[in-house]
């Protein structure tokens, strides 16, 4: 997503302030040097006193449009920014969306999420299942050809062999 | 890769052990591939949390995937990593079967292997108390009325046995007292009067002829190993065999319809060593009367005499592979003229470590007053008997097993031996356990021990080819090794002859050259190397010639390899730069093929400085052109340290035969000297020269 084009002696430390990964397609330029711009990308041209507020529209960039879901748990509905959602699961055909210390019952089908989050690194991993990337702690492979995800809640899910190849994908593998 | 084919079983663990290593290797590799991508998608995403615990549970996985090649590792270092159980010397008390029976079930636990020894029937003594009989045939020919010659004494210019330590006698089978000269050959021990210093030789006959039984199924056979003499004693050392004898009848419905076929010997009792010992005491005084019988059960390992003293070790096998095995049946017993004496368990010492395979037991018997005293060790025998003036050395060989070496097929499951050396300290016919030392390798002959100022010195060769190691060790009186040269010789060679004689220790070696060594003991703790010389051939044995010469005795010949029969003299004056002095080959391709039985057996050889001869038995085989030949003599080298060899004869007993056929079956095997006369043996006649002259036979007389 991210290129940083500044001089070599200060590549890594900078890289590191600002917490960022570089990819080799990348849509956003970030240099101290204006001269270094690339007409078809987005440039954003700093100085090195700035890299605070850099850091911080690099989240926004990233995180981008916020988008909020609503669902309903016994204390009533709630209006949860996507993110904070663990997985959504659809149990008796209904779909919950679960969140560190609740669950919320959610009145969107499935497809409908997975189709709404689609650039928000959420994957599915079942027919029943779509599950935050970020809230991944850990992937154990089973020796059946499946995966094992280790949620940050502690919680366990499983990769199904049918959307192995995809959530490889997702990860960029 | 023969090994995995021989071992199917071990094939399959490793092809699994492989495969699981390989699967867990993979998902090792998965899992890290896997979290590495989800790291970098979460720092993509500006989520900066951690992977918790990768680095633990990659451990984790990776000391599983490694956890079975371990312990396969842990398992073959165990398995092929040859345990011993190394004899420490330390004595244990035996008070009963069960205490032998508890030692061999904890030596074998401790090897992990059920290596047995085998064992052959011992018999028990059924003789009789009292005076004893004389059960062989003794055939006088002359009486001592016969002529005055008999009362005539002999001379006290004789040539003795060649033994290895002076005052310590070998058994031999030819010996002379300068008077008499006695010979055996196979189950006749003869008499002859031999020379006298009224008459010299003119009076040689044949004077006592004792014929033992050696028929099978005759009750009591009786086969003479080797003799002594001395001036009040003969001793007839043998094995007495009691073959059982039964009449074989064939199973009936058989053709022949169960007739009884003559006999047959009962198998229990084929095998090669007596059950008994049996030394047989001559009185030399009352006209060669038997005068003492002394019967030992078990087998002969080795036998000196020091003065009156006689010293007999031996072994007996305790076969327990047989589930029903009587220890007691195979403990040591002797007898002295019929009377019995058992040793009792409380006798029986055990050395710590070693292999309680059997009895080996010490006998020292008083010539004189009959007494005998016995020290029975349980452990390894040995193979080589050492005796110095104070001690019995008996060498014998502590292997190292495979313990796992039932499950697993190995083409060379023993692949080092020690050598462990037994010490017993003899004084005056009593004998005492002293204690056991040990080294590495194994000792080629009894002239590799050797025993000089409270010193044991040993030369041991250990592992083949390009693994030999050819040592020197100097062990102190308690057997603790305080000196070690190694790797004698140069790679691949092994030691062919060694020779101790006082501060000095010679040392041949071989594989292609013969490198001839010359080994400074002065100090024993620091034995070095002063001397070397390199020559084609070796010798098999070395024998001193005064201080400054090594008479050798091997194989060379004149092409520079070893077809030929070499006699070398060695000039050691400068310990430091040996040489050789003089030398005699003689090349097999002169004669078809040439053996001398002194290259292996020291006794055969006749040296005497005084005289200035060497010689030894000599047998040529040709078949060439004009057929077969074959001669047997004895060849006769006049030596001088000045001029050096110098041809004096060969003496053969067949060639002035009539009778052409006796050509072949004429083996002369000895020769002595008494005076200025030399004798030489074949198991059919006694001849006499002259030293001076050996060839010209001045008189013979026939043995049979």
């Amino acid at each position: 997503m991210f290129k940083l084009k500044v001089s070599k002696s200060e590549h890594k430390i900078i890289k590191d302030r600002l917490n960022l990964v570089e990819t080799i397609s990348y849509d956003y330029i970030l240099t101290d040097d204006k001269e270094l711009v690339e007409d078809d990308k987005i440039n954003i041209v700093f100085n090195s006193s700035e890299i605070t507020r850099v850091t911080k529209l690099l989240d926004l960039i990233v995180r981008g449009e916020e988008i909020h879901i609503i669902g309903n748990n016994e204390f009533g509905q709630k209006n949860v920014e996507s993110r904070n959602f663990y997985y959504f699961i659809v149990e008796n055909e209904d779909v919950y969306g679960v969140l560190s210390n609740t669950r919320l019952l959610i009145k969107t089908k499935l497809y409908e999420i997975e189709e709404l989050l689609k650039h928000k690194d959420f994957i599915r991993i079942s027919k029943y299942c779509l599950v935050n990337i970020g809230k991944i702690d850990y992937i154990k492979p089973a020796l059946n050809s499946k995966l094992n995800l280790l949620l940050k809640n502690s919680e366990h899910l499983e990769v199904n062999r049918g959307y192995l190849k995809d959530f490889k994908k997702a990860l960029e593998i | 890769m023969l090994f995995l084919l021989n071992n199917p079983g071990i094939a399959f663990i490793l092809l699994v052990v492989i495969g699981f290593t390989v699967l867990m290797g993979a998902k090792i590799f998965e899992e890290i591939k896997l979290n590495s991508a989800l790291s970098l998608k979460q720092r993509q995403m500006r989520i900066s949390t951690p992977l918790k615990s990768f680095k633990t549970r990659i451990a984790l996985m990776s000391s599983a995937a490694l956890a079975p090649v371990v312990a396969v590792v842990i398992v073959a270092t165990i398995a092929l990593s040859p345990q011993a159980s190394l004899p420490t010397g330390d004595l244990v008390a035996v008070n009963s079967a069960n205490d032998i029976m508890d030692i061999y079930t904890t030596f074998q636990e401790r090897m992990g292997s059920n290596y047995d020894t085998f064992g052959w029937g011992l018999r028990t003594f059924d003789g009789t108390v009292g005076a004893p009989e004389a059960n062989f045939d003794t055939t006088n020919v002359l009486t001592s009325d016969d002529g005055t010659e008999n009362a005539d004494s002999g001379s006290d210019d004789y040539s003795g046995t060649n033994n290895q330590v002076i005052g310590v006698e070998e058994m031999d089978n030819v010996l002379t007292d300068g008077k008499y000269i006695y010979t055996m050959y196979q189950n006749k021990v003869q008499i002859s009067l031999a020379y006298t210093t009224v008459d010299g030789p003119d009076v040689l006959s044949l004077y006592k002829t004792f014929t033992f039984s050696n028929e099978m199924c005759s009750g009591e056979q009786f086969y003479p190993m080797g003799m002594y003499v001395d001036d009040d004693y003969l001793v007839i050392i043998g094995n007495q065999y009691n073959f059982e004898c039964k009449d074989y009848e064939t199973e009936p419905g058989d053709d022949e319809g169960g007739e009884t076929e003559p006999s047959y010997i009962e198998p229990y009792y084929w095998h090669q060593n007596s059950s008994h010992i049996k030394v047989l005491v001559f009185d030399k005084n009352n006209d060669f009367e038997l005068q003492d019988e002394y019967l030992m059960n078990g087998y002969f390992t080795g036998t000196r005499k020091i003065e009156n003293n006689l010293y007999i070790v031996t072994n007996n096998y305790i076969p327990f592979y047989d589930e029903d095995v009587d220890i007691d049946y195979y403990l040591s017993e002797y007898s002295v003229n019929g009377q019995v004496t058992k040793a009792t368990y409380e006798d029986v010492v055990y050395i710590e470590g070693s292999n309680p395979n059997s009895f080996t037991t010490f006998y020292g018997i008083d010539l004189d007053t009959t007494q005998v005293d016995m020290e029975t060790i349980l452990g390894d025998s040995g193979y080589n008997l050492y005796v110095s003036n104070e001690n019995i050395y008996l060498v014998g060989s502590v292997y190292y097993f495979w313990p796992m070496v039932d499950y697993v097929e190995v083409e060379e499951p023993v692949y080092e031996s020690k050598t462990a050396i037994m010490k017993v300290a003899i004084d005056d016919g009593e004998v005492e356990y002293k204690g056991t030392g040990m080294v590495s390798g194994y000792t080629l002959n009894q002239f590799s021990i050797d025993e000089y100022n409270g010193y044991l010195r040993i030369t041991t060769t250990s592992g083949w080819g390009e693994e030999t190691n050819n040592r020197l060790y100097v062990l102190d009186e308690n057997l603790v090794v305080v000196a070690l040269l190694e790797n004698l010789g140069k790679p691949n060679e092994q030691i062919k002859s060694t020779r101790f004689v006082g501060d000095y220790a010679y040392l041949v070696t071989f594989e292609q050259t013969d490198p001839f060594y010359v080994i400074n003991l002065t100090d024993p703790t620091d034995p070095v190397i002063e001397g070397e010389l390199e020559i084609p051939g070796f010798s098999t044995y070395l024998q001193p010639l005064g201080e400054d010469f090594m008479l050798g005795i091997g194989f060379g010949d004149n092409s520079g390899g070893t077809q030929g029969l070499k006699i070398s003299i060695y000039d050691i004056s400068d310990k430091s730069n040996p040489f050789v002095f003089d030398e005699i080959i003689f090349d097999y391709s002169e004669f078809g093929w040439a053996n001398s039985t002194v290259t292996y057996n020291h006794k055969d050889l006749l040296v005497s400085l005084s005289k200035g001869i060497i010689a030894l038995p000599f047998t040529t085989y040709n078949f060439g052109d004009s057929g077969y030949s074959y001669t047997s003599g004895i060849l006769v080298y006049n030596i001088d340290l000045v001029t050096g060899f110098t041809f004096n004869g060969y003496v053969t007993h067949a060639a002035d035969s009539a009778d052409a056929e006796s050509a072949y079956d004429v083996y002369v095997y000895k020769s002595k000297f008494i005076d200025d006369y030399f004798y030489t043996i074949s198991n059919k006649y006694i001849k006499v020269s002259t030293i001076e002259d050996t060839q010209t036979i001045l008189d013979s007389i026939d043995l049979n």
